[in-house]
């Protein structure tokens, strides 16, 4: 759900080095998992509140991002409160009953699934698809010594990120052309409807397979033999924000091992 | 009168309200049975004016008609389906199922034609387009050369039984003698009454096939006429970046150096004819 929803604007989160924030995030959502009381908590809510407040993204915008998810936070506080039985019995209804300990755990289980889905778009509005590329060959390239393919993984990534607009504007293509023949795509029962989508899958299927192929002999023309020797237009520099942004996280995640240490 | 176009504007929803629409206050009136090219470079409307005829857009506004049909309702657009057949730029490429006649099928069926009617119809399709039924009806559409297969993909068009067929750059990306294969259809299909309105980027295709010939520019008519007509205004095309046929080119050559032809010629055959009369007009004592 991140992907492909970059909200193109000038901010530190913006100009932040895309290695850098992806580890961020990835750690940051690791970490939010060691906050087991509200203090801890609290605290993770207050980094995530400085990374919105340093994103110069809408708050409207990113609640608009939170909408497709709310169901499953709802669902997921309603089973936490039901099913987790510990503490004192606020509220009974029959063999229902709703506890202390089930309410705590539910808040504690939504608060941490929105901390998650926030950071997410956070990510997904603040990096362009090839920034969030190039982020990625980053980190992944220590673990290449355990035959992770990290370039062959980030050019992947890059490459369809690249053709998603193209293979959209060819299914439109392919619809208009299908439905010239009197194809209908609108009325009919289920069943009918996805009968009607071969007439379309099928000729956009050959045309990614064309695309794929041209691409491919187009990137050998040019010389693109995998990841040695080549080199970056963009080379990524580590600036100061961005070990700020380091430091923050080293903050806040000493401060949960504290935490939680502490009894 | 198949296809009117009253004032016709088409100005795509997001886009700048400054610049000029897609379609700029067009008119026009495409006879039965004419064959209209269409030329203008690229942005200068023509696939808008062909999605506009096929009702496969509604106009911002102004009108069409096709065959006494208002296009600005949603059912007569509908309706149009079967009158209208529209051929897209590379249409071998919604080829989708695994024999000839089921893909040629596809639009008859669609049409909720009965299986006996949509055979006739498939039948009769791949003759026109001179693929027999028994011939390659069972082949794979994607085992046949690029000329075959666009045969095909016209012949899906012609089995809804269209009286107008609308092409967009029919003869794009094939070799010689596939050109010459489409051409030789279209010449056929147009000769046996279908109304024909084809974009070309191909000055001598639009030369040799078409009856008239509209020139865009900017989503506005910038010539209309037949081919010597619109041909003969060289230099204004020159100068919106469009070339003319080479036997045009070649009598302009001619009458620059003094050979008068006797007008514009915008097929390879009247100039030659031109200059065969021209041969005769000097008579024969010349050689001697």
């Amino acid at each position: 759900m991140a992907l492909g929803q970059y909200h193109k604007a000038d901010s530190p989160l913006h100009r932040m080095d895309p290695r850098f924030k992806i580890l961020v995030a990835v750690v940051y959502m690791l970490v939010i998992f060691l906050a087991r009381e509200l203090v801890g908590l609290s605290l993770a809510l207050v980094f995530l509140a400085g990374a919105v407040a340093a994103s110069g993204i809408p708050l409207g915008l990113l609640a608009r991002s939170l909408r497709p998810v709310i169901a499953f936070v709802v669902f997921t506080f309603i089973v936490n409160l039901v099913f987790i039985t510990s503490g004192d019995t606020l509220f009974a209804l029959g063999r229902l009953a709703i506890t202390s300990g089930g309410l705590s755990a539910a808040a504690f289980m939504t608060t941490r699934l929105f901390t998650l889905f926030v950071s997410t778009a956070l990510l997904g509005f603040t990096t362009s698809p090839v920034d969030l590329a190039d982020g990625i060959e980053g980190p992944l390239t220590p673990f290449e010594r355990f035959g992770v393919p990290a370039h062959e993984i980030s050019m992947m990534m890059s490459i369809a990120l690249r053709f998603i607009p193209i293979l959209v504007a060819e299914k439109d293509r392919i619809v208009r052309a299908q439905t010239a023949r009197g194809a209908d795509f609108e009325s009919g029962n289920p069943l009918t409807r996805m009968h009607a989508i071969i007439p379309v899958l099928t000729p956009l299927f050959l045309s990614a397979f064309r695309h794929a192929e041209d691409l491919a002999t187009a990137m050998e023309s040019r010389c693109y033999h995998g990841k040695e020797g080549r080199t970056r237009v963009k080379t990524l520099q580590p600036a100061l924000r961005d070990w700020a942004a380091v430091a923050a996280l080293a903050i806040l995640t000493s401060a949960l091992v504290v935490l939680r240490t502490v009894p | 009168m198949p296809i009117v176009l009253e004032h016709v504007t088409l100005r795509y929803p997001g886009t700048d309200p400054t610049a000029h629409p897609a379609v700029d206050d067009l008119s026009l009136v495409v006879d039965d049975g004419e064959y209209l090219g269409v030329i203008g470079h690229t942005g200068s409307g023509k696939s808008t004016l062909v999605l506009l005829m096929a009702g496969l857009l509604a106009a911002t506004s102004g009108r069409v008609t096709v065959n006494g049909a208002d296009l600005a309702e949603r059912s007569a657009r509908r309706a149009l389906r079967r009158q209208v057949g529209i051929v897209f730029q590379y249409p071998e490429h919604q080829l989708f199922a695994d024999t000839v006649a089921e893909d040629v099928g596809f639009g008859p069926r669609a049409l909720g034609l009965t299986a006996r009617e949509a055979e006739r119809a498939v039948d009769d399709a791949l003759e026109r387009v001179d693929m027999e039924l028994c011939t390659y009806g069972h082949r794979s559409p994607f085992e046949l050369s690029g000329g075959q297969m666009r045969r095909v993909a016209i012949a899906g068009v012609m089995a809804t039984r269209p009286d107008i067929l609308i092409l967009d750059e029919p003869m794009a990306g094939l070799d010689p003698a596939g050109r010459a294969e489409i051409a030789a259809l279209l010449r056929r299909l147009h000769d046996r009454g279908l109304t024909v309105v084809m974009v070309s980027h191909d000055m001598d295709d639009i030369a040799s096939l078409a009856d008239r010939v509209l020139v865009l520019r900017d989503g506005g008519c910038f010539a209309h006429g037949t081919p010597a007509e619109v041909f003969a205004r060289q230099t204004e095309l020159r100068e919106i970046g469009l070339g003319v046929p080479h036997a045009a080119r070649f009598a302009a050559r001619l009458s620059a150096c003094g050979i008068d032809v006797g007008g514009t010629m915008s097929t390879p055959e009247a100039l030659a004819d031109a200059l065969a009369s021209l041969r005769t007009d000097l008579g024969p004592g010349r050689e001697a």
